[in-house]
């Protein structure tokens, strides 16, 4: 046998191992990549879900909870105007937030003239504020119109076009392999029965 | 051999083509994945919106003028002394801010620019802010100095009152009462902390804006 002829033996049959273990392969790869795609699409459609919000580590004082409460407020304010929330009701916000600064703020001159009680009862209405600007931007975030749900829909179509895209690009390499492993075995057993 | 060879092949060539004739419907599929992805790409991927800001001072009367009570710097111990202090927010969106007002002498060590540090003198006050998109948020700084200890030729403010705000126990002292100053910084909610830090930090460089108002103090006789 010639090299030529060695080359010319040992490609189709290396080529044609390949496709059978890709084919044996292809079951288990195939559930895998849909588990894959499902997760990816659920992670697409999450991403417009409402985050959790930063939270402080444990806070002792009232002080120390106001201060933290303040930050709530405030992030749960960036993440409104992040989601498209009108400028005139960011503004109302505002206001709100810095009239919790000037509750902190008056509740440390109170607890430095030494009315620890007045501090106290201060620093507690500015955390009732900031939890009632925590909750009023969320609302915010919900009824902005539009943008949420064309994200939801964007999201949706994304995932749902990669998943289909995937999972018909998996059935016809399935279909592919497996209808050339048939031919195959039929040829080799027609070789077989005239030999 | 040579026809199981044949028919090994012609299998082969049959892979290639229907490989070729599934390359139309793949790649459209890919296309279409990709246009939906890059059609709403621009729309709800925003540029983030980067913090600048701006701070300045301005006298009595609102001008780069009358930050003193005499011609030579001097500050009057028990008089007011009026600024306008004022922070611009140049970006779009809504900046929790804060201005952090310090006493020094001539050896009190500055902010450092190049790597954030801000300056070791003792702060005396702090103001606190929450600033729309675009706005400027000025405030006065009405501050005088309420009670002074001299230990041989050095001068202490010991205590100063600040926005109506006392701060005692400073011990800042200058020789004479020459060379006082007092040094604002601008301080800024840092995204990724979620806490307040000194300047800000863009994409390409860190900014510290602070400034500083040197003051002599004088005992009226």
């Amino acid at each position: 046998m010639t090299y030529a002829q060695q080359r010319q033996s040992k490609l189709p049959v290396s080529l044609d191992s390949v496709v059978k273990r890709l084919a044996r392969l292809s079951d288990k790869v195939m559930l895998f990549l849909i588990v894959a795609v499902l997760v990816f699409s659920a992670f697409l459609m999450s991403t417009t879900v409402d985050t959790p919000l930063w939270i402080t580590g444990q806070k002792s004082s009232v002080m120390d909870r106001a201060d933290a409460e303040f930050r709530r407020a405030f992030i749960a304010l960036k993440e409104a105007e992040a989601s498209g929330v009108e400028k005139d009701q960011l503004a109302k916000l505002v206001d709100q937030l810095n009239l919790v600064l000037w509750m902190i703020d008056r509740a440390g001159r109170l607890s430095t003239q030494g009315d620890l009680a007045g501090a106290a009862a201060q620093a507690e209405r500015s955390i009732e504020v900031s939890r009632s600007i925590v909750l009023d931007a969320v609302k915010m975030r919900q009824d902005v119109p539009g943008r949420l749900d064309l994200e939801k829909i964007h999201g949706a179509i994304i995932g749902v076009s990669a998943s289909l895209s995937m999972m018909t690009a998996l059935y016809l390499t399935n279909r592919l392999l497996r209808g050339h492993k048939a031919a195959n075995g039929k040829e080799v057993r027609q070789l077989i029965t005239r030999d | 051999m040579e026809r199981k060879l044949d028919s090994l092949s012609r299998g082969t060539d049959n892979l290639v083509d229907q490989i070729r004739d599934l390359k139309l419907p793949a790649v459209s599929l890919l296309l279409v994945t990709i246009l939906l992805s890059s059609l709403g790409y621009p729309y709800f991927v925003r540029a983030p919106t980067e913090q600048s800001f701006r701070i300045y001072l301005l006298g009595a009367i609102r001008t780069n003028d009358y930050y003193y009570h005499g011609s030579d710097s001097s500050v009057l111990f028990g008089k007011k002394a009026k600024w306008h202090f004022g922070v611009i927010n140049p970006s779009g969106s809504v900046q929790y801010v804060a201005v952090r007002a310090r006493l020094g002498n001539s050896s009190s060590s500055l902010p450092d620019p190049v790597k954030g540090i801000p300056s070791s003198a003792p702060i005396i006050a702090e103001f606190r802010r929450t600033l729309m998109g675009n706005e400027t948020w000025e405030f006065f700084f009405i501050w005088v100095i309420r009670d002074i200890r001299m230990t041989g030729e050095a001068m202490t403010p010991t205590t100063m009152e600040i926005d109506g705000v006392e701060t005692r126990n400073i011990k800042v002292s200058a020789l004479r009462g020459k060379n006082f100053r007092i040094i604002f910084e601008l301080w800024t909610m840092d995204p990724t902390t979620k806490d307040l830090a000194f300047g800000w930090k863009t994409q390409k460089e860190g900014s510290v804006p602070w400034l500083q108002m040197w003051f002599n103090v004088t005992i009226p006789n």
